[in-house]
């Protein structure tokens, strides 16, 4: 089995050190539950482990929704990772977008989902303006982003919860945004009713068509990194800036525009997030949506891979999902995050894997050529 | 006036403290070759911790000894998370951006998860009044430095500066402090004249986790009284100074003395006369620090005095 992986033309080292992560980050996940209630941490661990399924299929429904914004954010990360930039800036661009996406659904006079998309197309536009400051300041002025996006992350959410409290979209005593009616929330395309064995498996869950738009979006990015002279241009800029700058890349325009398209898709997932069935809705306290950091853990342990981010977004939201049941096992949903850092954090055991494969792989060569020159003889 | 010297002048050493706590820390461990962002999962893991410890034992145990307790809580917190992010640094070679990225969102979640499990909720409050020290005697009575410095004063505010001054001359001015800053200029070299480069490093980066650590502490014991899982970016801002300090000490505090004049100004604009009746939102002045800090690095040249190899993970076969 080992032999057939190593000799296979394949690298599998990707997927074997994703794998290894969540191992590692699902352990220390129990350690830290044995370690806060010795007691219940078994019942933890299976909640953590079953909880997609905890209320059955309904539940597991759901998990499309939570992995929608997930994946976007998880896109946006690896979209500017691959030009070597480190996005985020993810909690500012969403809380930014998903304000414009309920603002502009509610004021926009369109009816149904006509408002939908318009509001989703100015959330990821605001998204990618909220990403123009520290985009700018790379390009030209090589300003460390990590820095410049936390501080927009600040300022965006001081701002957004201080607009949300103007605007005609908050109610006052939930201190809250309004709901936003039926027929301007994202499409379900009828998967709510899809029916196995006379029953609606899904009936009640908050799917909906977010999740195949996500996936959507994973392929076209893939196809523009993979077979496109622009993608081309960011892998190139990310490998070595100024190596491509000389070789007649724009590296400057490179880098804004990949910033750019990566703000954007942060900016949508947040409105994938407001605009769905879960009954989400923007808070007027300053908290920051953590599903922008979330977004790192995702594309990290894909590997940067668009189409990983598909897998590892679903994963995640999973786990998501079972954590808010965790309460039932005296846990506080946190466990999560504990793991998903975690996971992050094993994302360096990536550059070990492969190597220790690729030394493997040439040991097992070179064996093999010493054996026909033994026969030969 | 004395009112006024100890409205600014205490206001901004509050801030001023923990800033170059942190900042000096930063320091330690980016003139070894490291790059720390981690700062801001640091400086919360060691609030979190210190402030714990006070929540705990506030009422059956001496306040001295608490403090003390306390301060070694917070340091040895972030003495750790200093170490695990050196870990990755140095032995596993990744990307240092990403595991200080972990450590950031692992640290409020952590503090979020035990704070959960002991209190019920996700904040808690502590009582930091205690510590306040009414006024010094003899020393208290100095014109100006008196108000400003002596009376009303954290005790955390003199150690803090001790262990500045400290770091200062450890890093300057020893035959150590030398070493350490040369295996971030040029690792190899330091190597062949006998330095062990990973342990030079580990060691700054210990350092750096204890003084943020206790940076944390300070800043949440006496701005705040209750903890919420957050720093609320003044790591990154710690993080900032560091580099519109050209990495130079006396650059680090004078940057911390920019932000704490601003911290001030934007936590207490309500009770200067004429600038409440300005037309301005009040959600301008919670965004100010994090406003001028994008200006400032915006407007900082680039990093010509930064350490020759910060974020390289060393190789030693590298040439």
């Amino acid at each position: 089995m080992i032999k057939k992986l190593l000799t296979s033309k394949h690298d599998y080292s990707g997927i074997i050190s994703s794998l290894l992560a969540v191992v590692i980050g699902l352990a220390i996940g129990f350690i830290a539950l044995v370690a806060v209630k010795p007691a219940s941490a078994l019942k933890g661990f299976s909640l953590l482990i079953t909880g997609g399924f905890f209320n059955g299929w309904k539940t597991f429904g759901s998990v499309f929704f939570y992995a929608t914004p997930l994946i976007l954010a998880g896109l946006g990360c690896a979209f500017a990772f691959k030009a070597s930039i480190f996005n985020i800036g993810g909690p500012g661009q969403m809380h930014v977008g998903a304000l414009t996406c309920v603002f502009v659904v509610m004021n926009c006079g369109l009816e149904g989902h006509a408002a939908t998309f318009l509001g989703l197309f100015c959330g990821a536009l605001a998204g990618a303006l909220w990403s123009l400051i520290p985009a700018l300041l790379n390009a030209f002025k090589r300003v460390n982003i990590i820095i410049t996006t936390i501080m927009m992350n600040y300022i965006g959410l001081y701002l957004a919860v201080d607009l949300l409290k103007k605007s005609n979209v908050y109610d006052p005593s939930k201190n809250q945004s309004v709901t936003i009616p039926r027929d301007m929330r994202i499409p379900r395309l009828g998967l709510d009713e899809i029916t196995i064995g006379g029953e609606q498996i899904f009936r009640g869950s908050s799917i909906d068509a977010g999740f195949f738009i996500a996936v959507l979006i994973a392929i076209i990015l893939r196809y523009i990194l993979e077979k496109t002279t622009f993608g081309y241009e960011i892998k190139a800029v990310g490998k070595n800036r100024d190596a491509a700058d000389y070789a007649g890349i724009n590296a400057k325009r490179t880098i804004v525009v990949s910033v750019l398209i990566s703000g954007a898709l942060m900016g949508l997932a947040g409105g994938f997030m407001y605009l769905g069935w879960a009954g989400k809705f923007l808070v007027g306290s300053n908290t920051q949506l953590s599903e922008g950091f979330t977004g790192i853990a995702v594309t990290m342990l894909a590997g940067n891979n668009p189409l990983g981010v598909i897998l590892s977004g679903f994963f995640l939201a999973y786990l998501t999902q079972s954590g808010s049941f965790m309460q039932a096992a005296g846990f506080a949903p946190e466990i999560v995050k504990v793991i998903t850092s975690v996971v992050v954090y094993c994302s360096a055991l990536s550059r070990l894997v492969s190597e220790y494969i690729r030394k493997k792989k040439l040991d097992l060569m070179i064996e093999e050529s010493q054996k026909e020159g033994a026969n030969k003889k | 006036m004395d009112a006024w010297i100890r409205l600014i002048g205490g206001g901004i050493l509050l801030y001023l403290m923990p800033l170059s706590l942190a900042g000096f820390g930063d320091l330690v461990g980016e003139r070894s070759g490291l790059l720390c962002m981690c700062i801001e999962g640091t400086m919360i893991t060691g609030a979190f911790f210190g402030v714990l410890m006070i929540r705990l034992f506030s009422e059956t145990m001496n306040m001295w000894l608490l403090l003390a307790i306390a301060i070694i809580a917070s340091m040895i917190a972030g003495l750790c998370i200093g170490l695990i992010h050196a870990f990755a640094a140095i032995h596993l070679k990744a990307d240092q951006n990403i595991s200080a990225t972990s450590i950031n969102t692992f640290a409020p979640a952590l503090t979020m998860l035990i704070s959960k499990s002991i209190f019920g909720t996700d904040n808690f409050t502590y009582n930091s009044s205690m510590f306040i020290i009414s006024k010094i005697p003899v020393l208290g009575d100095i014109p100006i430095l008196g108000p400003l410095l002596f009376r009303g004063c954290y005790p955390t505010t003199f150690i803090g500066a001790v262990l500045i001054a400290l770091v200062w001359f450890v890093l300057y001015k020893t035959r150590f402090g030398l070493q350490l800053r040369s295996t971030g200029e040029n690792p190899q070299a330091s190597d062949s004249v006998g330095i062990n480069v990973y342990k030079m490093r580990y060691i700054a980066m210990m350092i750096c986790g204890a003084m943020a650590g206790f940076a944390g502490f300070t800043y949440i014991l006496t701005t705040s009284y209750c903890f919420m899982g957050s720093v609320y970016g003044y790591g990154f801002l710690a993080l900032s100074i560091v580099s519109l300090g050209q990495w130079k000490p006396s650059g680090i505090i004078m940057g911390a003395l920019l932000f704490g004049s601003i911290g001030v100004f934007s936590s207490s604009y309500s009770v200067i006369p004429f600038i409440k009746d300005l037309p301005i939102p009040s959600v301008f002045y919670l965004m100010l620090p994090y406003i001028i800090t994008l200006i400032v690095v915006a407007l900082t040249p680039n990093n010509f005095n930064a350490p020759a190899v910060c974020g390289e993970p060393y190789d030693k076969g590298k040439r």
